[in-house]
């Protein structure tokens, strides 16, 4: 299988059904954002994760964890199979990455807020080092609620953390529902451009815009940058299921699973 | 303890400068080693090691949980960081941080909890770290040094430079009454005995340290009793065997420390001796579960009962 929306939404979907429960609204959507990342914007190589240049990425959105395993699966760090796996007795992924048993994830994470900070330090040492690679964060829209984030951002630009990209997930919906129902993050891009950031904007299903806004980034290396990426929580479950709280987190029997479902093309891409 | 010749008082010397004054050395030699800080270089004694290596000073301003996970992730990329603010805010402002980022996982950045316990003094209860140790304790695979005078806490600190992972150091904002040699050797893990009698033994921990040897003397002087006296620097992980070869034949275990006496040094040692089955009655001093108010330091110490002269006498009480 090679690395795609599709195929990132296929492997969500199996490894539900077999572990009976998973995050799956932040990884469906987030789908088309990793696929650019790892398929045509980031240097990394799955056969050496350590590689001394790659590009970081962390996960700040830990709860997406699977959304992140089927990307890291499909570009070859461990196999497909083990997704399988995923939430069972006898595998080792659980919900939130784990970089002690997980090829290719960089960090531990799962508490919100964390992700920024930690990616602020790891972009601070390539500066200090001079170092080329770049930095990558996804963060949840809602997670933009949690004061680390902004405490991160001050000192990104304070810095000029140059080589650093946030990538917003803006699904809109938090755990429990409508962001801006609960504490609405808006202006979300006066906010960050007030903290001294760069901010591009790209609908988060269309790859090849994502994309672009990436490779310029990475062309400009001028940042921090942040590319709020316009999302629907859950694309590719059903009408009424996609776009709602009820995507957070979905369980049951695999037919049930199976039926959350929008049907997915058959092909592997 | 050292005295000065003159007046035969204590020779009273600063751990946090002593600690920069370490550091400074180390990074002299390590360009790994790097120091962070949330606005509090003045207050923790970092302004040479700023002025001599200032791309090496990372001040973030006002935001310990930023600071605590930017150290993580440079550790991430091989970075030996130091990050200091007061105890208060590195052990519970960023008490999720330091658990998550550094002891969960496993970043080799080592926290600088600063101004610890009351020393603090008139600054009052928001600036007291009552339950730092407490709280760092009960972190899965964390590491806490609790050094008692100026020379343990420069040893300590090139002892945690060699160390491979996470580690909590408390240290007192006050000058300390010096009761090392400087170059004498401390290791993170093993306790120093200090002095050695065999009817009652006193473990204690930081700016106690002086206070138990002291009150020793003056138990040693008016009664016919011999004291132990360990110096438990590091409270994770503890000393398990000089703590039970010490408390052998003891009829006390006495634990002294500038903490609340739940969850600290006092509940570790009583882990240690209850589960080893020593049948040895224990008695804790600390602060006893209270937020002293803001006073000046020796005066909050004489109320607390954390003086020479009370601790003896309450000590000498428990032994009739």
């Amino acid at each position: 299988m090679n690395l795609s929306p599709v195929n990132i939404r296929k492997l969500v979907k199996r490894a539900i059904m077999f572990s009976g429960g998973g995050h799956a609204g932040g990884s469906l959507s987030m789908a088309e954002i990793l696929c650019s990342l790892y398929g045509e914007v980031m240097v990394h190589d799955p056969k050496n994760p350590q590689l001394q240049n790659r590009d970081r990425l962390i996960l700040s959105k830990g709860h997406s964890g699977l959304g992140l395993y089927a990307a890291l699966a499909l570009c070859g760090y461990f196999p497909v199979e083990d997704l399988d796996k995923f939430g069972t007795d006898e595998g080792y992924l659980m919900n939130h990455p784990s970089a002690y048993n997980t090829p290719g994830v960089e960090m531990s994470t799962g508490s919100l807020g964390h992700g920024l900070p930690i990616s602020c330090g790891i972009a601070l040492s390539a500066k200090m080092r001079d170092e080329k690679h770049f930095v990558y964060c996804i963060l949840g829209d809602a997670e933009l609620q949690e004061g680390t984030v902004w405490e991160a951002a001050m000192m990104a630009s304070q810095y000029k953390l140059k080589r650093l990209v946030a990538i917003v997930d803006r699904n809109k919906i938090g755990n429990d529902s409508l962001i801006d129902g609960i504490v609405s993050v808006e202006p979300l891009t006066d906010k960050w451009k007030s903290f001294g950031w760069k901010v591009y904007e790209a609908d988060g299903h269309n790859q090849e815009e994502i994309t672009k806004c990436l490779k310029e980034i990475k062309q400009q290396a001028n940042g921090p940058y942040v590319v709020i990426a316009h999302t629907i929580k859950g694309k590719g479950l059903v009408e009424g299921v996609a776009g709602t709280g009820r995507s957070h987190y979905i369980k049951g029997s695999p037919a049930l699973i199976a039926d959350l479902f929008e049907p997915l093309p058959i092909e592997s891409e | 303890m050292k005295f000065n010749n003159n007046n035969d008082k204590p020779v009273l010397k600063s751990q946090m400068e002593a600690c920069a004054q370490s550091l400074l050395e180390v990074m002299k030699t390590n360009p790994r080693v790097i120091v962070m800080t949330a606005d509090l270089v003045g207050s923790c004694s970092l302004r040479e090691i700023e002025k001599t290596f200032p791309g090496r000073l990372i001040n973030v301003g006002v935001a310990e949980q930023n600071m605590v996970s930017i150290a993580a992730g440079l550790a991430h990329e091989g970075w030996i960081p130091f990050v200091y603010s007061f105890s208060v805010f590195t052990s519970l402002r960023a008490c999720e941080q330091v658990r998550t980022d550094l002891f969960y996982n496993c970043m080799n950045v080592k926290v600088i909890g600063t101004h610890s316990g009351i020393s603090t003094g008139q600054a009052g209860p928001t600036h007291f770290s009552l339950e730092d140790i407490g709280v760092i304790r009960s972190m899965p695979e964390s590491r806490i040094v609790v050094p008692s005078d100026a020379y343990a806490a420069k040893r300590i600190v090139n002892e945690m430079v060699e160390y491979v992972g996470p580690v909590y150091l408390r240290l007192d904002r006050n000058p300390l009454p010096v009761i090392y040699n400087e170059g004498d050797k401390l290791r993170i893990g093993s306790g120093k005995l200090l002095c050695s009698g065999g009817d009652v033994l006193i473990v204690a921990v930081g700016s106690m340290v002086s206070v138990a040897l002291e009150a020793a003397r003056i138990i040693e002087m008016k009664s016919s009793k011999k004291v132990s006296v360990i110096d438990m620097h590091t409270i994770k992980p503890i000393d398990h065997e000089l703590l039970t070869r010490c408390a052998e034949g003891c009829s006390n275990i006495i634990t002294i420390e500038e903490h609340n006496i739940f969850g600290g040094l006092g509940s570790a040692v009583a882990e240690v001796v209850a589960e080893a089955g020593m049948g040895i009655k224990l008695t804790r001093f600390g602060i006893r579960d209270t937020y002293p108010q803001g006073a000046p330091v020796h005066k909050n110490l004489d109320g607390l009962g954390l003086c020479p002269e009370k601790m003896s006498d309450a000590i000498m009480r428990l032994l009739i």
